[in-house]
């Protein structure tokens, strides 16, 4: 990065109004297109130039669409340049700059933070201070597979934590009066336990990352309306009422299920959570307590690392959670009628 | 060596402690842990900032010397997490704002218990998210035309 004299903005700050200045011109150049969207109490505001990054992303987040309202907390522009013909400002940015998890060099003591997609590619910058994000992408085609999936996540996570919400890696469930937070590394048994419970009456906020808010009353608040399925739990999938195939996306190794496409009432917005669940196919069917301590390891490895990020904000979050709620295992044997049947019973467990 | 300054760098390392176990996540390397036994009481006093010394001083002071095996196993522990990248082992104390936030210690009616530190590694593949991808002749980063 170019070093800059006292006086002189520095890169981020540079970048990120050549970003905003970019945003403008592809409104102007293709319309604008505002969604708006809650996520808890959190509205946040969406302003697609043209239609072809809409297409691509917001199908993920349709289902927490909200007209009218309050004045948005965060605005999100986004924009791409095969649509528009607008390009982006020149990066001033190497690869000596790119930390892990694509991040760039944080701005010393300032409020602009810069994600890269290297394989896009896709910038994304967020503005503390202006409460304000930009999203470029070369080419929505070329979005990778996971953004598609679950889009705008870091985006998410930089945005909400400071507001209280903290998105994490964990799927919820839900049969009245509350929910249950599934917690667990990849291939724990988290999306197979969930479209279980969706074939049985259960409603959901999310099969691989929800948001949470809330101590005295936690709840789990939906992201994406997207279910990640392969193998078995995809032949479940079929159970499930209308439930057509789920669509391959490049980069992505399960199929992808839009539920909110086709059953948004099976997607809860926000679920009271009475438990915290480990789902697990290494030990003997059945529900039994476990340590908040195991339910921490297990909600805040993957939570922090996946995105960048300081950790500490969520980290006090989860402990506080972990002990906030009990914390059980349960052993998943392909009974997945009797695990139903145990977490229907958990989440009717006491408030 | 005794006299060296401990402390926990909040860039590196987020942790907690609850109900005596302590669960460590080191940002830069991937690895995440977790500590029991007695090990979150010294965690908690390397968090406030303190010496080699100076710990095994506070802990036999709660725990009593045990004829020298409580310091035995600081000092391990000490290494151990040093050699994690958990701690940093600096001469002179740390800036008072770098210090972490303090947790709940572990019970201390039962007596000194030997630390005990697992280490996790099967989410370091989340922090290799390789930048160095093919770019086209406009550089970086712009991905070739596929």
């Amino acid at each position: 990065m170019a070093q800059r004299a006292g006086a002189l903005a520095s890169p981020h700050r540079a970048f990120w109004d050549g970003l905003t200045a970019g945003a403008r011109r592809a409104e102007e150049s293709a319309g604008t297109d505002v969604r708006q969207i809650l996520v808890g109490e959190v509205r946040l505001e969406l302003r697609f130039a043209g239609n072809s990054v809409r297409e691509a992303i917001f199908p993920a987040l349709q289902h927490l669409e909200r007209l009218g309202g309050d004045s948005p907390a965060v605005v999100i522009n986004l924009w791409d340049s095969t649509e528009t013909g607008v390009a982006p400002p020149p990066s001033p940015f190497d690869l000596s700059d790119l930390a892990s998890r694509g991040e760039m060099a944080p701005e010393p003591d300032g409020p602009i933070r810069v994600l890269c997609l290297p394989d896009a590619p896709v910038f994304m910058a967020w503005n503390r201070d202006d409460a304000q994000a930009v999203v470029w992408v070369r080419d929505s085609a070329s979005i990778p597979g996971h953004e598609l999936a679950s889009p705008l996540r870091t985006l998410l996570q930089w945005m909400l934590e400071p507001r209280g919400v903290f998105p994490v890696h964990a799927a919820s469930v839900a049969r009245e009066p509350g929910g249950v937070l599934l917690a667990g590394f990849s291939g724990a048994g988290k999306s197979t336990t969930s479209v279980a419970c969706l074939e049985r009456g259960f409603t959901f906020a999310g099969d691989d990352y929800v948001a949470l808010t809330g101590i005295d009353a936690p709840r789990a608040l939906s992201l994406y309306s997207t279910v990640k399925l392969k193998g078995h739990a995809l032949e479940l999938l079929q159970g499930v009422p209308g439930a057509p195939r789920g669509k391959k996306i490049n980069g992505v190794s399960k199929e992808v299920l839009y539920l909110g496409e086709y059953r948004p009432e099976l997607i809860r917005a926000d679920i009271p959570l009475r438990a915290i669940v480990l789902p697990s196919h290494r030990i003997a069917p059945g529900v039994r307590r476990t340590s908040p301590a195991n339910s921490l390891r297990a909600l805040a490895a993957p939570s922090i690392l996946a995105i960048p990020q300081n950790g500490h904000g969520t980290m006090r979050y989860l402990a506080a959670l972990v002990a906030a709620l009990p914390s059980y295992e349960i052993g998943l044997d392909g009974d997945l009628d009797r695990v139903a049947a145990e977490l229907a019973a958990l989440c009717e467990g006491p408030a | 060596m005794n006299t060296e300054w401990l402390s926990i760098n909040p860039r590196k390392v987020v942790h907690e402690t609850i109900e005596g176990e302590a669960i460590l996540i080191q940002l830069e390397t991937g690895a995440y842990y977790s500590l029991e036994g007695s090990g979150p009481d010294i965690l908690h006093l390397v968090d406030s900032g303190t010496t080699r010394q100076d710990a095994v001083t506070a802990l036999e002071g709660r725990y009593g010397a045990n004829g020298g095996a409580l310091a035995t196993a600081v000092e391990r522990l000490i290494d151990e997490l040093a050699a994690e990248e958990l701690i940093e082992v600096g001469v002179g104390a740390p800036d008072a704002a770098e210090a972490g936030g303090a947790g709940p210690t572990a019970d201390h009616n039962g007596g000194f218990k030997t630390p005990v530190l697992r280490k996790f590694t099967d989410l370091q593949e989340l922090l290799l998210l390789d930048p160095i991808h093919e770019i086209d002749d406009s550089g970086w980063p712009n991905a070739p035309e596929r």
